[in-house]
């Protein structure tokens, strides 16, 4: 079918023209040149088409190639001329759209269209009909496919507990039998600060808050040292609020730790004990103010303020 | 020749080992159990002796003896290096064969082989000493001196026996080499004495080697010893790097990076001469070293044999500059700093001495705010002019080097206007420098280029370079 070009004719009638035309034409149509279906433009015109086939808002839809190639329209080409379109025609345009369309895309486009062309209602009510139930049957599918994804998740982990129970008791077994082992020999057990549970999970914690480069790691004794600071002031100056206020703080920071607490009894260690005249190592003697000292690499710490003690 | 070498330097202060692992590995320093847990490389030199009558002996060392103070049963030995190299010759041709053997290190090794306490020993010196004493009348017993010397030497052996224990630990923790840590020989380095020439015989030197081997170290083979302002110039011109060539022997333009030392040694017409002049500021001490090579015009394929030292000290250290500032502030003020503890004047000395800051305290305020900050930087001007002074002092009257190299090292290099000081005083009688080795130092715009020293090498370039391939004479 040719569309004959008005004398005086703008892009947006030529546009309007062609999408008519094919909306409604009973038969395909190609946009121009020949084939096995007639064109819309007997001759090509250029500023329509790249108006109808505007990459981001394409208004007709090419499918087929060379002869068998034919256009159909989009729904921004539908919403385009669906004012202009006979009423008995709306019906089966619209309906000749939503057909093409994925089946998300279709009941969008239905409920798009209905407030704006009502009479396109009972064209298009079979269709959307229809849409409702290939959904409801989806969702129920997605359903019934999460239902089964979870029992063989539920399968899974009830297995991997098995596993993880068979290697606890083999473990149990292990155990039990150095450790008659051991005592058959006549050693000791050892308790958990002489083990090495307590290491491994020093060093899981380390892996938290070891700083990355140099910087990272003066910044963290920077502030770590300064809080202390403060903390040790107010320790002196007998302010039991801010003390406790900072020693909220520093309890809380990774890898900071507190060395003794007031009045525990311990044995001197200089390394992190401040010395009184005439102590020596392993004298006892009773600590009068926490200090604080920070875990750092290689099962190193850096004690910033030994504990006060006394005789 | 060894191929393995451990580099002890001891420091009145902090000791200091480096590692070097094989002929060419770079060196390393290893941080033993038992170091300051500020740097994990630096070992105190404290040794802490509980003598109690009825019981053995018992020893501290390093972290753990750093802060015990004497009293009762327990003396602490601080800065005893300076006792061993303090022997007073007079006391020996005075001793007699009894005395000789209560003094003797081999006495010490047969009490604690046999569970004497030394306190025991200690006792029996004294009665040898008062006897002739009370014999040959005022004068003529054991000096002061002599004890302090014999103190120290003691202790040196036990605190080598504790360091190589600690050592060989932190070696086993290295990344595996299944190499046998404890045949591998030890280089000591030592202060410089007569020019560096004659420190091998040096009383303080043998007595120093003898504790050493007593601590179960094996000295090495051929060169044993190492002056430290030397061992630093190398550690730190080398970056502790080791080449060889392919035929084996040492690959110097490799280890100095081709620098201006290489220079010197390639080119012997153009530029005849090298020196290096390394400032170190300590604590207490400011020490300079000249490290001069000259060729004369004739090739040198072994530096190490023709390097000349010079080596002057000053008492004028980082305290002092507290002292200074401590002065210039109100007696509130300065009292703060008298009594903080090291972690708070530290930052307290990188606020106000490098950055310029102002430092806040909850016990006495800010410090550093106003004119309070006009006087704490006229008394960092006065302390970079004393030590800038004594830079002067040194370096006036020596005929410049073809190529000069400047290293400031010591925790005073990191203070910009010291730094500075130091810098324009080193040019003193004409001397240029065509670069300058400093922490946290940056490059000017047209100045000679700069080398920033990491922690690493302003504190450990003696011991790195101590183990450095340079004083392997069978690598040449």
């Amino acid at each position: 079918m040719d569309v004959a070009k008005k004398a005086v004719e703008s892009t947006d009638e030529a546009v309007k023209r062609a999408l008519l035309a094919i909306a409604e034409s009973e038969t395909p149509l190609r946009l121009t040149g020949k084939g096995e279906h007639p064109p819309v433009f007997a001759k090509a015109n250029k500023d329509a088409i790249a108006v109808l086939t505007d990459a981001n808002k394409p208004l007709v839809a090419e499918t087929g190639s060379g002869k068998a190639a034919k256009v159909s329209i989009t729904p921004a080409g539908f919403s385009f001329i669906a004012d202009a379109l006979p009423e008995e025609k709306v019906g089966a345009a619209a309906r000749a759209i939503a057909e093409a369309l994925p089946h998300d895309e279709q009941i969008a486009f239905i409920e798009g269209v209905l407030p704006k062309v009502p009479h396109a209602a009972a064209g298009l009510e079979p269709l959307l009909a229809e849409a409702v139930r290939k959904q409801k049957e989806e969702s129920d599918a997605k359903i019934a496919s999460e239902k089964k994804r979870a029992e063989r998740a539920e399968v899974t982990r009830a297995a991997v507990q098995r596993c993880l129970d068979h290697l606890d008791q083999l473990k149990a077994a292990n155990i039990a039998q150095l450790t008659g082992m051991l005592l058959a020999a006549g050693g000791k057990v050892p308790t958990h600060s002489e083990g090495s549970s307590q290491t491994s999970s020093k060093k899981e914690e380390k892996l938290v808050v070891e700083p990355a480069t140099k910087e990272d790691h003066n910044f963290r004794r920077d502030v770590a040292e300064r809080l202390v600071s403060s903390w040790r002031d107010a320790a002196n100056m007998k302010k039991a609020e801010v003390q406790g206020f900072l020693e909220t703080a520093l309890d809380n920071i990774s890898g900071l730790r507190r060395i003794g607490e007031e009045g525990e009894n311990v044995a001197f260690d200089g390394a992190l004990h401040e010395s009184i005249a005439g102590v020596f190592t392993d004298h006892p003697v009773k600590i009068t103010r926490s200090g604080w000292a920070l875990e750092e690499d290689d099962d190193r710490e850096y004690v910033i303020q030994k504990a006060q003690v006394a005789k | 020749m060894a191929d393995r070498v451990f580099c002890i330097d001891l420091g009145s202060a902090f000791t200091k080992v480096a590692l070097r692992a094989d002929p060419t590995a770079d060196a390393q320093l290893v941080s033993p159990v038992g170091a300051s847990s500020v740097v994990s490389f630096c070992v105190p030199t404290v040794v802490a002796l509980e003598r109690r009558p009825d019981n053995k002996p018992r020893y501290e060392f390093g972290a753990r003896a750093a802060d015990m103070t004497s009293g009762g049963d327990i003396m602490v030995f601080r800065n005893w290096k300076k006792s061993v190299f303090l022997r007073p010759r007079s006391d020996e041709s005075h001793h007699s064969p009894l005395e000789a053997l209560l003094a003797s290190g081999e006495l010490a090794d047969l009490a604690t082989k046999f569970d004497v306490p030394a306190g025991q020993i200690g006792y029996l010196r004294q009665m040898a000493a008062a006897a002739r004493g009370m014999i040959a009348g005022p004068g003529r017993a054991l000096s002061p001196e002599s004890q302090e010397y014999k103190n120290a030497t003691i202790v040196a052996a036990h605190y080598f026996k504790w360091l190589r224990e600690q050592t060989l630990a932190a070696c086993e923790r290295l990344a595996g080499t299944g190499l046998k840590y404890e045949a591998i020989p030890v280089r000591l380095a030592i202060p410089a004495f007569a020019h560096g020439r004659g420190v091998e015989t040096h009383p303080g030197c043998q007595a120093l080697l003898e504790a050493m081997k007593r601590g179960g170290w094996t000295p090495h083979p051929e060169q044993p010893l190492v002056t430290e302002p030397y061992s630093n110039a190398v550690g730190i011109l080398t970056k502790g790097k080791n080449c060889v060539l392919r035929a084996g022997t040492i690959n110097l333009g490799g280890m100095f990076a081709n620098g201006p030392l290489m220079t010197v040694l390639k080119d012997n017409n153009d530029h005849p001469s090298y020196r290096a002049l390394v400032i170190d500021i300590g604590a207490f001490t400011t020490d300079f070293a000249g490290v001069e090579l000259n060729s004369a015009g004739q090739v040198i394929a072994d530096p190490d044999s023709v390097f000349a030292m010079s080596q002057h000290s000053v008492p004028v250290g980082v305290s002092d500059l507290d002292g200074l500032v401590a002065a210039a502030l109100p007696a509130d003020k300065a009292a703060w700093m008298r009594t903080a503890p090291g972690y708070d004047l530290e930052a307290f000395r990188r606020n106000v001495y490098s950055d310029g800051k102002v430092f806040a305290t909850n016990v006495v305020g800010r410090i550093g705010a106003g004119t309070e900050g006009e006087a704490i930087r006229e008394a960092i001007q006065t302390f970079g002019r004393q030590v800038a002074g004594a830079v002067a002092e040194f370096c006036d009257g020596r005929t410049p080097a073809s190529m000069q190299e400047l290293i400031l090292s010591g925790g005073g290099s990191a203070i910009p206007t010291v730094r500075d000081s130091l810098q324009q005083a080193a040019q003193t009688g004409g001397n240029t420098y065509v670069r300058t080795h400093a922490p946290a130092l940056r490059k000017t715009a047209g100045g000679p280029p700069v080398v920033k020293l990491d922690a690493e090498f302003t504190r450990g370039g003696s011991a790195l370079g101590g183990t450095s391939l340079y004083f392997e004479r069978s690598f040449y």
